[in-house]
């Protein structure tokens, strides 16, 4: 490793700081858009005049709610009316399903933002089961089901962080939990460039750097399943899923790298302990690399995005406010822990010296 | 040997609590609860600058601890 870039190491931990301080305020203080977090029925019957209670999330008074609407197999039924009461919305349904069966419709709240002229939508999935009666035999769904193409998704003209019904607040935590991983994967590569230096070269240096790297790399792990933990109890309702493919190659993937502690620790030799050493870390990392990224992607089981078929975070739950603290999350974290490996480097090279000094 | 024990013991006490926590249902409702107590008092500006003055904290250690190293290794040679 280049001398002039372990003596400015620590502006690598400067520029990571202001990084860090950056997405730590915006990425808290910046509120999530307005949505429909639930509502207080799941189910209401056909032909029955019902009223349904949601909760609107974030509401703001340059959004005037016009109606809201269930959709089912593409008909659309509207509400009798609306009450706003801000952080709730009561809308009362007469629907009769006609020839539809029973189902579950999507609800969507209309009205206008800031004065526009075209219409937002507000979106729940799923939220409302409708229940067929008996003397339901003609639909009285609005004649026009494209009146929700002509709007927009209130996403696309109001400021925030996107709002999930399931992420929620939580979705904030993409800024410290996957940041945690690319860290993790950066240093571990870079541990794994150095194993294979000293392959080539022989120089110690390179595995004591290789060394420090994947420790801090091993404490970025940790730190993962840490805030990854919290974000499943939050999301998932628990905290570690047991059949997530995913959770279960970084907890196999983790175990590999400990051993690699417990192999280091085992051999008394100072070259043959660097060489076997290095062997298994270039070893390690591809398989590594396969059970977290590759193995997921092609199971059919995830809970996480963009594995099993499902499509990727990047998809529809990070707008472009999300990016501007995303990537610098990423960058700044990883400024960081490389600093702490070029540290722990340091001390482990003052150390090798010192043994060095007493030796002779 | 015993150093490394002890290191690994500590990785497992991080890791195996996790899986060991069961099924349990998420109270949502005290969660909302406190986001809209936090919310409604202001009280994010006061958890975003505690954040903040810890993370300072560890960067001024990580100098001080970077001027430290460099001193003993000015001192080696």
């Amino acid at each position: 490793m280049n001398e002039k870039l372990i003596k400015r190491s620590k502006w690598l931990l400067v520029l990571g700081a202001i990084l860090v301080v950056y997405t730590l305020i915006g990425g808290l203080l910046i509120p999530l858009k307005t949505g429909v977090s639930g509502s207080d029925k799941l189910k209401i019957k056909s032909t029955v005049l019902d009223s349904v209670k949601f909760e609107i999330y974030n509401p703001v008074p340059e959004l005037i709610i016009e109606g809201a609407y269930l959709s089912k197999s593409d008909q659309i039924w509207k509400s009798q009316s609306v009450d706003n009461y801000g952080k709730t919305l009561i809308a009362t349904f007469d629907v009769s399903l006609g020839d539809q069966k029973s189902g579950y419709a999507d609800a969507f709240i209309r009205g206008q933002f800031q004065g526009q002229d075209s219409f937002v939508w507000l979106y729940l999935s799923n939220a409302l089961w409708i229940e067929k009666s008996a003397n339901d035999s003609t639909s009285n769904a609005i004649a026009d089901p494209s009146i929700l193409d002509n709007t927009r998704i209130i996403d696309e003209v109001q400021g925030g962080f996107p709002n999930r019904v399931v992420l929620n607040e939580s979705i904030r935590n993409l800024l410290y939990h996957v940041p945690m991983w690319f860290s993790m994967m950066f240093l571990l590569a870079v541990s794994m460039y150095f194993s294979i230096k000293y392959l080539r070269f022989g120089h110690l240096k390179d595995d004591w750097i290789s060394m420090s790297f994947l420790h801090v790399g091993i404490l970025n792990g940790i730190l993962g399943c840490i805030t990854g933990s919290i974000w499943a109890r939050v999301t998932w309702m628990s905290w570690w899923p047991a059949d997530d493919p995913k959770l279960n190659g970084v907890a196999i993937g983790m175990f590999m790298y400990f051993a690699y502690l417990v192999l280091r620790a085992s051999i008394k030799d100072e070259y043959q302990k660097a060489r076997i050493a290095s062997v298994y870390n270039v070893l390690v990392f591809p398989i590594f690399m396969a059970l977290i990224a590759i193995m997921p992607k092609l199971a059919d089981n995830s809970l996480h995005p963009g594995t099993g078929g499902s499509v990727g975070f990047n998809k529809y739950d990070l707008d472009n406010t999300l990016r501007m603290f995303f990537y610098p999350a990423i960058l700044g974290w990883i400024a960081i822990f490389s600093f702490i490996a070029i540290l722990r480097y340091r001390i482990e090279r003052i150390h090798q010296r010192q043994l060095d000094l007493d030796n002779e | 040997m015993k150093k490394l024990t002890n290191k690994f013991a500590i990785y497992l006490a991080l890791l195996l609590p996790m899986s060991l926590f069961g099924e349990t249902e998420v109270q949502s409702s005290i969660s909302d609860q406190a986001a809209a107590y936090l919310a409604t008092n202001a009280k994010y500006h006061v958890v975003v600058a505690v954040l903040v003055v810890i993370l300072l904290g560890l960067v001024v250690y990580g100098l001080i601890l970077n001027r430290k190293i460099s001193n003993l290794e000015a001192n080696q040679k």
